[in-house]
């Protein structure tokens, strides 16, 4: 084997090396995001949640679940509380994409609770990111004596390409 | 054809490099029309200039079964660990309408490239154009937004940094060198197969940055090598030739099982310990060594399990199973901890089971997560 070869062999194997020592320490970290494909990539993530607005003695955890998906666990003290928060997205690949949907889901499903959103703009280029806003509010009409409401509340949002 | 005796074609690269970025930045939805456009013009500018030129290799056919054979090996390669990682719907449409679009986005500007590259480089060059020429054509294929925004923090820019940036420079050294040995249909082979395929295919293997840049790493390597030793004189005695090809073929296969054992391939998978909770069974800058388990039966109270809790991956001691209407509940704790953990944990999060250590082994890992975390 040539000297040349030799030299690209072991440099190939140290490369590949690195790359496993890098991998692995990313195994504490099990978050590992980023589906980029073979050619243009698709990365639609969401990058931060900002609480907006949260009514006294209230609380909102919130929490990015995966790329797609936000939960919160929000507890409303009183008939007309409200909670506001913002939920930004990128659009850290290659690909323009569309909106296709904005899923809310409450689990278990209140009866007493409204929830309203803005939506996301509707076409994402690559490296741009949108926001939108969701507010849950204690509905002012309840107004039977009830208890702190606390609910599991989840959005998700569905990208496909424009 | 030298980039030296043509200033037109310099300058509409350097042109081209300067516009790119600009118009990735300011106009994206406007940047691949744009490359396709610019592609196109160059490569009939080139053809139109050059037809009575004389390419030696254009119609050679001595690489094109290895390199077939290559790709679809590395397309097969794929696909397995598809089969083991998962498989995720392809991210771009197949109606009629997007098929054509993606073409003309992503397939005509790859293919315009490589005849490019193929007519700048099929000649022997100068040292100085074939460099100018690698470093055109990796800043031609750079993302700049999505450089931009994994540069924002040392992890991200690890991952792209194995995902993408390597293995470009990799692609556009072997391939700027390649094109002065193989014909214009090998190379095209070897550039835009997996592109083709993954606009076609309505699922992908769903692999992490890790897999992906690896797996491209290897399949540069693995022609490197292959076409090395097809040019290569045949020897006249195979004592001789037979180590350097065991060496070759063993480094191959090292590099391969390596990258398939840290994607857990195997029923087996490394994790480095970062901290002492388990001291003194193993420390902090160990590898453990786990195996997957499948079903909750296979855990015992006194093992030693490695679990998920949100972001992170904990090995510790299961001291307690309890089971619930066909429902387990497991409690840990770390062997150096005064309390146990306070997580109960569902089968779910478990991932296996530790097998043996390998001592200090975990440092380098732990040092550059430190290092990328800081």
């Amino acid at each position: 084997m040539s000297k040349h070869k030799k030299f690209f062999l072991f440099f190939f194997l140290i490369i590949i090396l690195l790359m496993s020592v890098g991998y692995s320490s990313f195994a504490t970290d099990i978050n590992i995001n980023g589906t980029a494909k073979i050619i243009g990539s698709w990365d639609i993530e969401i990058t931060d949640i900002k609480k907006l607005d949260i009514c006294e003695n209230c609380d909102a955890g919130a929490l990015i679940l995966d790329d797609t998906t936000s939960t919160f666990n929000t507890t409303l003290v009183k008939p007309g509380d409200k909670i506001i928060c913002e939920i930004i997205i990128t659009n850290k690949g290659t690909i323009p994409a569309k909106l296709q949907e904005v899923k809310n889901n409450f689990d278990p499903e209140p009866s007493s609770l409204v929830i309203t959103t803005t939506d996301p703009k509707d076409t994402l280029e690559p490296g741009e990111s949108t926001s939108y806003k969701i507010t849950i509010s204690y509905d002012k009409a309840i107004s039977t004596n009830q208890s702190n409401l606390s609910k599991n509340f989840t959005s998700t949002i569905e990208y496909v390409q424009a | 054809m030298t980039l030296k005796n043509n200033k037109f074609l310099f300058l509409n690269l350097l042109f081209y490099s300067f516009l790119n970025i600009i118009l990735s930045f300011k106009n994206p939805s406007l940047s691949p029309i744009f490359k396709s456009i610019f592609w196109l013009f160059t490569n009939f500018y080139l053809i139109f200039s050059l037809q009575k030129t004389y390419y030696p290799h254009l119609h050679t056919k001595k690489y094109l079964i290895p390199a077939l054979t290559i790709e679809l090996l590395s397309l097969f390669f794929i696909f397995l660990l598809g089969l083991k990682i998962g498989f995720t719907k392809s991210p771009f449409a197949h109606d009629f309408s997007h098929l054509l679009s993606n073409f003309f986005t992503y397939f005509i500007p790859l293919i315009s490239i490589e005849t490019t590259r193929y007519i700048l480089a099929s000649k022997p060059i100068s040292k100085s154009s074939f460099i100018f020429l690698v470093i055109f054509f990796i800043l031609t294929e750079i993302n700049y937004p999505s450089l931009i925004l994994n540069l924002s923090n040392k992890e991200l820019f690890f991952k792209y940094l194995t995902q993408s940036l390597i293995p470009i420079i990799f692609k556009n050294i072997l391939f700027t060198t390649l094109s002065s040995k193989i014909s214009l249909a090998t190379l095209l082979i070897l550039s835009s197969t997996s592109t083709f395929l993954s606009l076609i295919t309505p699922i992908i293997p769903n692999l992490d940055w890790f897999s992906l840049g690896t797996t491209k790493l290897l399949k540069y390597f693995l022609i490197f090598f292959t076409f090395k030793y097809y040019e290569s004189p045949k020897p006249t005695s195979y004592i001789h030739h037979y180590p350097s090809f065991i060496t070759y073929v063993l480094s191959i296969l090292s590099a391969t099982i390596l990258i398939c054992f840290m994607l857990g391939v195997f029923p087996y998978k490394p994790i480095a310990i970062k901290s002492n909770s388990m001291h003194p069974i193993f420390n902090r800058g160990d590898i453990i060594i786990y195996k997957k388990i499948t079903k909750p039966e296979d855990l015992t109270p006194n093992s030693i399990i490695v679990f998920k809790n949100e972001n992170s991956l904990i090995v510790h001691r299961l001291i307690k199973i309890t089971k619930i209407n066909n429902t387990y509940e497991f409690t840990t704790k770390g062997d150096n901890n005064n309390t146990p953990d306070s997580q109960i944990l569902q089968f779910s999060s478990i991932l296996g089971i530790y097998q043996f250590k390998l001592k200090y082994l975990g440092y380098p890992s732990i040092w550059l997560n430190d290092y990328l975390k800081s």
